[in-house]
């Protein structure tokens, strides 16, 4: 697949994690949850797999839930929110992903007062959400890295500015929610130094399967979103996916291993196509962004019609986030909260890499854009 | 036919026909007849009612949308035919009451006779009391209102007694065939499956045109075009579908026309290939979904100047109507929601931004001349993809 630049939507399973899939799920056929000896040989199993995620993590196994993924994970947090006695308030950043944003209705619904920050360039800046929150904030949800522009998010600074504002007006502390599914595994964080109190995960972003991801979460008066067997201490009903967990936690130590060179590989090609692509509007900026997104514009092709020239030519890329295909009005959102020039947000292109991206293919990628975009221009 | 299913049909503006009834009628028996296969089925005519007999195996649904989506069909039920005695209506009238409206049992119902044959030994109205004692016998809760009920059993005396009760109603109109054949520029918008919709009333037979411009619009939208096809094909009673290869057409218009022309000269283009196809198919007239002043190129100057393209008669059976009007008859017909499906039929890149509204007819034909675009016209007549739906409206594989 070397016309690939779709990694952010899912990237391509690792060897290794396939092999460790087929592995587990042949040895470790039983449910951990049962008591026999086989039973009892899945459940250490999975004791280790939430031990080993946690120290790649670095932080406490008691933090990790494992879910079917980012999706889940962000659902979990916010439908915790609908349990509390009391409607309240929520702060989103504009530009999250529709798992998250698309509580906004349900929880409006329930009474919530919920708003939305913009991010202009896809930056959501401290002060906004600092001047966002009110005495009633229950929670603020702010990704690490953005999904359509690759921009990474001043987390750091965005918590500090809540904790201030906490003892500011002496308020119940403030849920801080990270999704951070286009960062594990390719920029370096620390959850405990960002100081949020939960983030998310997808596997499938890593090289991992699809179906399973992570919650960390510090915070009590977290509730299910799925019930049952009381799986995940509570926090996940359903048979755990142990060899999908397993996999998961492959790739992640693949990826964690790999980081650093992994990152230069990536960065140069980064570079090579802003610089193949330099007569394009290149909408993600140099700082402050994942080397892994590059979002350039294309006008005045709408970005569909760029994708399918694209495929036609051998080549994946994303118009707008692959999530919220078919509902444009959804990354229309997202680009007015980035403040877009509706004309360049009308014809962006998301280039996503992965470390067993070529050069040679990103050149070719980069003479394919460049053939569409002069016989257009 | 042993053991069919007996349908009653009632036919609306046929009936009034003169001396070319026969030709009407034929029409119609022929367009019901043809849904309906491969299961076998009988017509007869009686009196400004048609008996449909259908082999048992049809389920009911396939006659029911059969009739359902034929113009000329006013009204049709299900219906028994039973011996002229007393015992047998009876009978009938208990079988009736088991079946829907009856079998709630509760409500407001009225008996309705009628007698072409004279001698039976009833007259109608000791008839319609027979019926009445009958539907009290199984259902007593049931009240006459002879003026507004809720449900109605009828009976007819003929060469045998039918009895069936409150019937379905069909789309009334006149049966397709009936008034030559056109062309319908179908978009994939909301209006042009419903301007196919109306022409087919009046008995028009379609075939649909739908210009693709790859990759500029995508497979999606001709996926939604096809499946509009489909679901008008049943009130068309079949049509083809010719997918326009039209991409090299409109880059060369976008290169060569004044950029505010160029909407007006891709209605040029069209109404001239839709003129070609028309006439390898036999059409004499093209239909189209546009309504006065709803888009900048619907203009009365903007409709005269697409018309001098055509030699055949364009028809516009929604040009005086209001959106409202439209969507109403889409929700209908079933193709709203399809229509509304979010994939451009034409690119933006395409769409210029300050159109011309009132092309000057002689002006603008110039333009179009100069444009030189009959190669690219040929081509793409040449490349028309076509698809073929039954009359119940299934895409035949190619």
């Amino acid at each position: 697949m070397s016309g690939y630049f779709d990694n952010a939507a899912t990237t391509v399973p690792s060897q290794a994690a396939l092999q460790t899939y087929r592995e587990v799920a042949l040895s470790f056929p039983a449910n951990p949850s049962s008591s026999h000896s086989e039973g009892r040989k899945a459940a250490r199993l999975l004791q280790d797999l939430r031990q080993q995620t946690a120290a790649l993590l670095k932080v406490d196994a008691a933090s990790i839930t494992f879910t079917a993924g980012a999706t889940e994970a962000n659902g979990i947090i916010l439908s915790s929110l609908l349990w509390k006695q009391r409607a309240d308030h929520v702060l989103f950043s504009g530009i999250e992903h529709s798992s998250i944003l698309q509580w906004n209705r349900l929880l409006t619904q329930a009474g919530w007062d919920v708003s939305t920050i913009d991010a202009p360039g896809a930056l959501i800046e401290a002060s906004g959400v600092e001047g966002a929150l009110n005495e009633r904030t229950r929670l603020a949800a702010i990704m690490l890295v953005n999904n359509t522009m690759g921009t990474i998010q001043p987390i750091k600074e965005i918590v500090q500015a809540v904790r201030r504002f906490e003892r500011r007006s002496e308020t119940q502390p403030i849920h801080i929610h990270c999704d951070a599914t286009q960062a594990l595994g390719k920029i370096d964080f620390d959850l405990q130094a960002l100081g949020v109190d939960s983030a998310s995960f997808s596997a499938h972003k890593f090289h991992g399967p699809r179906g399973v991801g992570i919650l960390y979460n510090t915070r009590a008066n977290i509730e299910a979103l799925s019930r049952g067997g009381g799986q995940e201490r509570g926090l996940r009903g359903g048979t755990e996916n142990l060899p999908a967990i397993a996999a998961m936690v492959t790739a992640l130590t693949e990826a964690m291993e790999g980081l650093e060179t992994h990152r230069a590989h990536v960065s140069s090609l980064n570079d090579l196509l802003r610089e193949r692509l330099k007569e394009l509007p290149i909408l993600t900026p140099r700082e402050q962004a994942s080397p892994y997104i590059l979002t350039i514009s294309m006008p005045p092709l709408p970005s569909q019609v760029a994708e399918r020239m694209l495929s036609d030519a051998g080549f994946c890329v994303s118009s707008g986030s692959a999530c919220s295909h078919n509902a444009r009005q959804k990354s229309a959102a997202a680009h007015n909260a980035m403040r877009l020039e509706p004309r360049l947000a009308e014809s962006s292109i998301r280039i996503s890499l992965c470390p067993d991206t070529t050069i040679e293919s990103a050149e070719a990628l980069a003479e394919a854009i460049l053939a569409i975009y002069r016989n257009h221009r | 036919m042993k053991n069919g299913q007996l349908y009653l049909i009632k036919v609306g503006e046929i009936a009034l026909k003169g001396l070319n009834r026969d030709f009407f009628e034929k029409r119609l028996k022929g367009n019901i007849k043809a849904k309906l296969r491969p299961y076998q089925s009988y017509i007869n005519t009686q009196k400004g009612r048609l008996f449909l007999e259908v082999e048992e195996a049809c389920p009911p649904a396939v006659v029911e949308k059969a009739l359902s989506t034929s113009f000329g069909v006013v009204g049709f039920s299900k219906c028994l035919k039973v011996e002229k005695t007393d015992e047998a209506i009876r009978e009938a009238a208990r079988l009736l009451m088991q079946e829907e409206p009856f079998n709630s049992g509760e409500g407001t119902f009225k008996a309705d006779s009628r007698r072409a044959d004279k001698s039976f030994h009833l007259t109608s109205y000791q008839l319609d009391c027979l019926l009445a004692e009958e539907v009290h016998r199984i259902h007593p809760a049931l009240t006459v209102d002879v003026h507004h009920p809720q449900m109605t059993i009828f009976c007819e005396i003929r060469d045998k007694a039918y009895l069936y009760s409150s019937p379905k109603s069909g789309l009334g109109g006149l049966p397709v065939s009936t008034a030559g054949r056109g062309m319908l520029l179908l978009s994939g918008g909301i209006d042009s499956p419903v301007a196919g919709y109306q022409m087919a009333q009046r008995g028009l037979r379609m075939e649909c045109i739908y210009f693709h411009a790859y990759p500029y619009t995508s497979d999606e939208a001709l996926e939604k075009v096809i499946t509009l096809a489909s679901l008008i094909a049943p009130y068309l009673q079949g049509t083809r579908l010719h997918v326009v290869p039209f991409t090299e057409a409109q880059l060369h218009i976008k290169a060569q026309a004044r950029p505010e022309e160029t909407t007006l000269m891709f209605r040029a283009a069209m109404m001239q290939v839709s003129n070609m196809l028309a006439e390898k198919s036999e059409a004499l007239a093209l239909v189209t979904g546009e309504a006065l002043s709803q888009v900048a190129s619907q203009t009365v100057e903007g409709l005269a100047f697409s018309d001098s393209f055509s030699d055949l008669l364009v028809l516009r059976p929604l040009v005086g109507l209001d959106k409202g009007q439209i969507i109403e008859t889409a929700r209908r017909i079933g193709t709203y929601e399809t229509s509304i499906l979010p994939y451009e039929d034409c690119c933006t890149i395409f769409s210029p931004k300050h159109p011309v509204t009132r092309p000057h007819k002689a002006e603008t034909r110039e333009h179009y001349e100069a444009l030189e675009m009959h190669p690219f016209l040929v081509e793409a007549v040449a490349n028309t993809k076509t698809y073929d739906f039954t009359p119940l409206g299934v895409l035949l594989e190619t």
